[in-house]
């Protein structure tokens, strides 16, 4: 069994699949009422949106090398300008085997909580931690698993590029990010 | 930003009046498992926070001041509590925490001021000082905890509701249609899950809690009570005991682990002494002045005559008979007659006859 979501590749958001193998059994819906689907998930088809899905899947196909390719690079430069600019900062994860699209760090000292919405306020869209995590509003219990010590481990940031990322966005996210780093660590 | 209608609407004011406005809420530390209504700084609040900034058109961050928080408000309410007095965490949080959590961010931001939704008003000025009075509103006003900021950090503050009565707060809100008008006002101490301070301290420090004995003033055993801490100077009710005339908690003993009960009138104080002053404007150095004192949030200010001494204490002596429960722990708050706040302390010990 396969779920796959449309705007994990600039399909339209609200829509997704499920691929199932032929060996799944007993498979339960999870909405009731019409046939559709075989009575696997009952309700109207929002025929535009699958459509569109399909369609993003299918560009996919067609550049997923260069797609890769174009990635790593803007993820690489990402990686590279921080670690030469930042002080007291850790790629968190293996260099080179992760997502093309991901980088993740920890700042030493920093609470990205507060970085985040500083970086937000300059137009940078990034991530603290795991987005699957919400329960608890704070402490990054993955960078602590990892074994970071206490003043690393709430200054965990996760940034991501896609197809549309400039290499002049990235430069004037790493300006920006150490501006905001420099003034967090000396208040 | 709580969520609730007074730091929404003091928001909206700002931005209304022109100013760049970020929301912030900060996550302060409270008990976990509960699931009280108006629970501060749980996921509802926030959201619901994140709701009105979004109608208000202004972006709405959270921020983790969990362990300051604790540090600085939760652990020194608790002892408090085992040395016979009554802690007011709030006092304590508002300078020591939500301002200066909130200052550190305003310049990381590169923001000028911090506001908030309490009911206080304050002037500037020509010195460029910040003077601090109470909030129109007289069943709101908030000074009594604000009063323990410092000028410094008075001057970056912003009050958009203090010259309001809460009733047209109301009125403003449900008038923007902002989310949650309706949600009612929060009480308790916020970092107490069901609100009650007894369980709290009975679960934080349950080897810390020990019966002893009520006395009498002629120090005879009346009977015998739950734990020093679970009793406020000035309680009449939940003291378990039947007596002709009702009775009060008048002092507390915390080395012998007794508590002394008697009559309404054995309550009358004549002489506050409170240190860890702060004055608002000017640092009082005449030996004695006339003034109103408050020594409880929801208590009125009488008026008392002060002393400072060479330690740095006040002493402050009551004009009139006072039979309200004055407690150690809690602020002396000094007014003029204006309403404006001269300065406050903290009770330190109280002088009966």
């Amino acid at each position: 069994m396969m779920n796959i979501a449309a705007h994990k590749c600039y399909g339209p958001k609200g829509t997704g699949a499920i691929l199932l193998g032929n060996g799944v059994e007993n498979f339960l819906p999870f909405i009731h009422g019409g046939k559709q689907e075989n009575g696997k998930r009952a309700g109207t088809h929002n025929v535009p949106y699958i459509v569109g899905m399909a369609a993003a899947y299918q560009i996919l196909d067609n550049e997923f090398d260069k797609r890769i390719a174009f990635e790593r690079q803007k993820r690489d430069l990402l990686i590279q300008l921080i670690s030469e600019n930042i002080p007291d900062c850790l790629l968190t994860g293996h260099p080179t085997e992760r997502l093309t699209n991901h980088a993740s760090f920890a700042f030493k000292g920093i609470d990205s909580l507060v970085l985040q919405s500083l970086l937000d306020q300059k137009g940078f869209a990034v991530s603290i931690g795991s987005a699957c995590r919400s329960s608890k509003i704070h402490g990054q219990q993955q960078l602590i698993d990892i074994g970071l010590s206490s003043e690393w481990a709430n200054g965990g940031l996760r940034i991501t590029v896609g197809i549309y990322t400039t290499d002049d966005a990235i430069y004037s996210l790493v300006n920006a990010l150490k501006r905001s780093i420099r003034i967090l660590r000396r208040s | 930003m709580s969520g609730g209608v007074d730091s929404s609407v003091a928001a909206l004011l700002l931005k209304q009046q022109g100013f760049d406005v970020i929301g912030v809420m900060l996550k302060l530390w409270a008990e976990e498992g509960f699931d009280r209504e108006n629970q501060c700084c749980s996921i509802e609040a926030a959201n619901q926070a994140h709701r009105i900034a979004t109608k208000i058109d202004i972006p709405f961050y959270l921020l983790d001041a969990v362990e300051p928080f604790y540090e600085s408000v939760v652990q020194p309410f608790i002892s408090s509590y085992f040395l016979g007095e009554t802690p007011n965490p709030c006092a304590w949080c508002n300078p020591l925490v939500r301002w200066r959590q909130l200052l550190q961010y305003a310049d990381a931001m590169g923001a000028e001021y911090v506001a908030t939704g309490h009911y206080v008003r304050t002037i500037k000025d020509e010195r460029g000082i910040t003077h601090l009075f109470r909030g129109t509103d007289p069943n709101k006003d908030q000074s009594y905890v604000i009063s323990r900021l410092s000028q410094r950090q008075l001057q970056r503050s912003v009050f958009p509701v203090g010259d309001y009565f809460k009733s047209q707060v109301r009125k403003i809100s449900a008038e923007y249609h902002l989310p949650y008008s309706e949600k009612p006002e929060s009480q308790d101490i916020c970092f107490i899950g069901d609100g009650d301070y007894r369980r709290f301290l009975k679960h934080m420090q349950p080897q810390r809690i020990s019966p002893g004995k009520f006395i009498d003033s002629e120090g005879k055993e009346i009977g015998q009570h739950d734990g020093i801490p679970f009793y406020t100077i000035g309680q009449r009710k939940g003291l378990k005991i039947s007596a002709k005339n009702p009775l009060y908690v008048i002092a507390k003993d915390v080395i012998r682990n007794e508590i002394v009960l008697g009559q309404k009138e054995d309550l009358r104080v004549k002489k506050v002494v409170a240190d860890d002053i702060n004055w608002i404007c000017n640092e009082q150095t005449v030996d004695s002045f006339d003034c109103f004192a408050q020594f409880r949030y929801k208590s009125k200010a009488v008026p008392v005559s002060v002393r400072i001494t060479e330690e740095k204490k006040m002493i402050i002596s009551l004009k009139d008979d006072f039979f309200d429960g004055v407690a150690c722990g809690q602020i002396a708050v000094l007014y003029d007659t204006e309403g404006e706040v001269i300065g406050s302390g903290r009770i330190l010990k109280t002088e009966r006859k």
